[in-house]
């Protein structure tokens, strides 16, 4: 800086015209870092033995987006979110809930669910449609995988009594759900919306407690909010 | 091209992949997860082999014209021939002669449809798929083929409306230029052709503002080019704000200095989304001024991240830039707006205030007398000055309902605009590039200028000749690495009271490279008779704090010699006295 402020005198502008070229972040920079928030749905039907409700089966996630641009169409991003899944197990069917903890196994709650809650890390490739965009996301697909840290796994019922008080009875950290699960992501973007498949790789349920799985499909929305 | 190669095989697996489950789906039933996944896949297939088949849109060069001849007299109105006379121009050249017609039929029979076709630029923008574009790209006529982007996004809000009747608003917006020695002069623009490039000019046809243009049938023409029809009262207001600021009346006072102007009024913008044709409809829009004896164009538009980066900020890139260069040569005066990014990300002036031939136009505060905050930012992108010059940034506008205050590079832009017509209708035969160095050099900062003020407010009385020379303002004095200034005594015997363009002290300063470019500018406010410009001696004994580290402050003398190296020159400005120093 040529001019300090040196008590007397008030700055009013101050620029270095050069220190603004040397910027390489924005969205369509060399690199970026985003807020992303992301809702779902589990899709379809899951294995015969318990049957899921699958529209009040849902995620959420809540992250970062660290991108990478490799090209104007090639770009790599990682993305480590708080992810929360609830499996929400429609009553009146016969199914296999928490045996370890009922008496019986056929009992109908008012509501009934497994619930995940973790860390979330993917990363994918991102293919933009319109390479030649300016400083903007732009149309895009991403092809990806990723890891999902199970830090704590809840069995939850909820049950009304005859008297009108609710009974909640949850377990966390129960025994038979897997810990770590994989899956395969993908996503078709424009600028700040995306829309989001996803498979589970891996099962939820470990497999000697035969329990049954929910589907493993996904599909969602994703909001990943930047200004210009 | 090699992306859409690609694109096209990730699609032809999906396309395999989905025909393969579907198939095995139907035929074995395997279970539902089968038949999701031959969903997805179909899903995906869909969206990748999309962009495959659809169309991008295309900028298609022709090589050669093929027409040799045209008749000036029937082709232009008599000011197109008036001012290439006047700037020694031929009647006709090249860039006149129309587009071959029967490159323009072979090659929309192959795109899927096509845009605006330009003289200027012998082309035609199209719409085609990979596979068409191969073909026209064949074609021995075509000179080259440049894909261009389609995205849409959201541009700013409209404007808001503010019913406070401040009759003094409008002559603060004219004062700043100095805007009553003009009226003094007999300057308002007669005889001057202006066209205005907007959104829309909703109710201009109506708004008592306007009315005294309507009497004097000072709107020649309107064209839509974004509809085709000569319609422009409609959709958006934006231009109803800037004609304002060039003629319009607020209860018989001008809001602008050319109110005896006379107006081409073209849209080429959609208010609420950026396509790529905006910029098309911006050159035709250009071509059809000229053609109909516009001598002048003001546009307050800009185009910035949704289809460039910083370094195509180069007045050679964009499709508007090159359109604005060449009605340049052809003798037009384009007023540009700077852009409203100085804040944002970009930054930067939009194009395309970026050509090189145009008076781009930044904005001032009238509260403050020096930049607003969302005026952007120069140098071009290949490092020439801009902003030209500066206008007030907040002014009082013409709005569908009434009146209100607005602010944005937009509003400068036809206060200068008007300036301008004011100082061509004065010197009546100098040529664009006269009058736009005419307009820098009564820059109130004139000689001196940075990349956020240009060459400062343009003033009236200096196109009159009274350019005061002030060489007493202050001193400058360096020795070694400290640089000492020393005010007159006559600025603080009382509190502060300066001509309207320049408040409160202000002294400039700004570093210089050989080349000329600037490499750190600021704006101070001066409150003390004597002072160190580097800060120097507050420093001393403590820890100079610089964006890369510490520097103790026994370095400053080799920190200095890196930062400002040898040949580097320091130019500083105060109440129209300047003084340089080079190290």
């Amino acid at each position: 800086m040529i001019l300090h402020r040196v008590g007397a005198q008030d700055i009013l502008l101050d620029q270095k015209p050069d220190e603004g070229l040397k910027n390489q972040f924005g969205p369509n920079k060399a690199y970026f870092i985003q807020f992303t928030m992301g809702v779902g749905t589990l899709v379809g039907t899951g294995a015969p033995g318990l049957s899921y409700n699958d529209l009040r089966s849902n995620d959420l996630k809540i992250g970062v987006k660290f991108k990478r641009k490799i090209s104007g169409l090639v770009s790599f991003l990682l993305e480590p979110e708080y992810h929360y899944a609830a499996y929400n197990i429609n009553q009146g069917s016969p199914k296999i809930t928490d045996t370890l903890f009922w008496a019986s196994n056929a009992a109908n709650h008012q509501k009934e669910r497994f619930g995940t809650e973790g860390i979330l890390l993917n990363g994918y490739f991102r293919f933009n449609f319109d390479p030649k965009r300016g400083n903007f996301m732009g149309y895009y697909l991403d092809l990806g995988a990723g890891a999902n840290f199970v830090l704590d796994r809840e069995y939850l019922a909820i049950d009304k009594e005859q008297n009108r008080s609710v009974l909640r009875s949850s377990f966390s950290n129960i025994p038979y759900m897997n810990t770590l699960s994989y899956d395969l992501t993908a996503k078709i973007g424009i600028n700040w919306v995306a829309v989001v498949f996803s498979y589970r790789l891996t099962s939820l349920f470990k497999s000697e407690y035969h329990i049954a799985e929910p589907a493993a499909y996904t599909v969602g929305v994703e909001i990943n909010p930047y200004s210009h | 091209m090699l992306y859409e190669q690609i694109m096209m095989r990730t699609a032809a697996w999906f396309l395999c992949l989905d025909i393969i489950l579907n198939i095995a789906a139907y035929m074995f039933t395997p279970g539902n997860n089968t038949r999701h996944l031959a969903f997805i896949i179909t899903v995906f297939y869909l969206f990748t082999a999309g962009p495959c088949v659809s169309q991008n849109k295309y900028w298609v060069s022709f090589t050669v014209k093929t027409a040799s001849t045209m008749d000036p007299d029937t082709f232009f109105d008599q000011k197109t021939l008036d001012n290439r006379i006047l700037h020694g121009l031929p009647l006709t050249d090249w860039y006149d002669l129309p587009v071959d017609g029967g490159f323009v039929t072979k090659v929309t029979q192959l795109a899927d449809s096509s845009g605006y076709t330009s003289r200027w630029l012998n082309g035609i923008a199209v719409y085609a798929t990979a596979a068409e574009i191969n073909k026209i790209s064949g074609f021995s006529f075509v000179k080259n083929v440049r894909q261009m982007n389609n995205i849409g996004s959201p541009a700013a809000a409209g404007i808001a409306e503010d019913s406070t009747g401040w009759p003094a608003r409008v002559s603060d917006q004219l004062n700043g230029m100095q805007g009553t020695l003009m009226a003094a002069h007999g300057l308002s623009g007669k005889g001057i052709r202006i066209a205005v490039l907007d959104v829309g000019f909703q109710n201009v046809d109506k708004h008592p503002a306007f009315q005294y243009l309507r009497d004097h049938k000072g709107i020649v023409m309107t064209y839509d080019f974004l509809h085709k029809k000569e319609n422009v009262y409609n959709y958006g207001s934006h231009g109803t704000a800037v004609l304002s600021c060039i003629a319009g009346k607020y209860h018989g006072l001008a809001m602008g200095l050319a109110p005896d102007a006379e107006f081409l009024l073209a849209r080429t913008e959609r208010a609420a989304t950026e396509y790529k044709d905006e910029e098309d409809a911006w050159v035709a829009a250009a071509e059809w001024a000229e053609q109909h004896g516009a001598q002048m164009i003001s546009c307050s538009l800009g185009y910035t991240y949704q289809r460039y980066f910083y370094k195509d900020m180069n007045g050679r890139t964009s499709v508007a830039a090159r359109g604005a260069a060449i009605a340049a040569r052809k003798g037009l005066l384009i007023c540009i707006a700077a852009g409203n990014e100085g804040e944002d990300n970009w930054k930067f002036i939009t194009t395309p205030g970026d050509c090189d031939s145009v008076l781009t136009v930044g904005g001032y505060d009238p509260k403050t007398g020096f930049h607003s905050g969302f005026s952007s930012y120069g140098p071009s992108a290949d490092g020439r000055l801009k902003p030209n010059v500066i206008a007030a940034g907040t002014a009082w506008v013409a709005t569908p309902a009434g009146y209100g205050v607005e602010d944005g590079t937009s509003f400068a832009t036809p206060l200068v605009a008007g300036y301008a017509a004011c100082v061509w209708q004065y010197l009546k035969n100098k040529s664009n590039m006269q009058i736009l160095d005419t307009i820098q050099k009564t820059g109130s900062l004139y000689p001196y200028f940075d990349y956020a003020h240009g060459y400062g407010i343009p003033q009236a009385s200096r196109l009159f000749g009274n350019r005061k020379s002030n060489d007493t303002a202050f001193s400058m004095k360096v020795d070694g690495i400290i640089v000492t200034i020393s005010i007159a005594p006559s600025y603080f015997t009382d509190t502060i009271s300066r001509v309207p363009h320049l408040k409160n002290n202000y002294l400039y300063a700004k570093l210089t490279d050989p080349t000329g470019r600037i490499k750190d500018y600021e704006l101070i406010k001066v409150n003390s008779q004597k002072f160190d410009l580097m800060g120097i001696n507050h420093y001393l004994g403590h820890d100079w704090i610089k964006e890369n580290g510490t520097i103790p402050i026994k370095d400053v003398d080799d920190m200095i010699s890196k930062v400002y190296p040898k040949g580097w020159t320091l130019s500083v400005l105060f109440d129209g006295c300047l003084k340089t120093y080079t190290f």
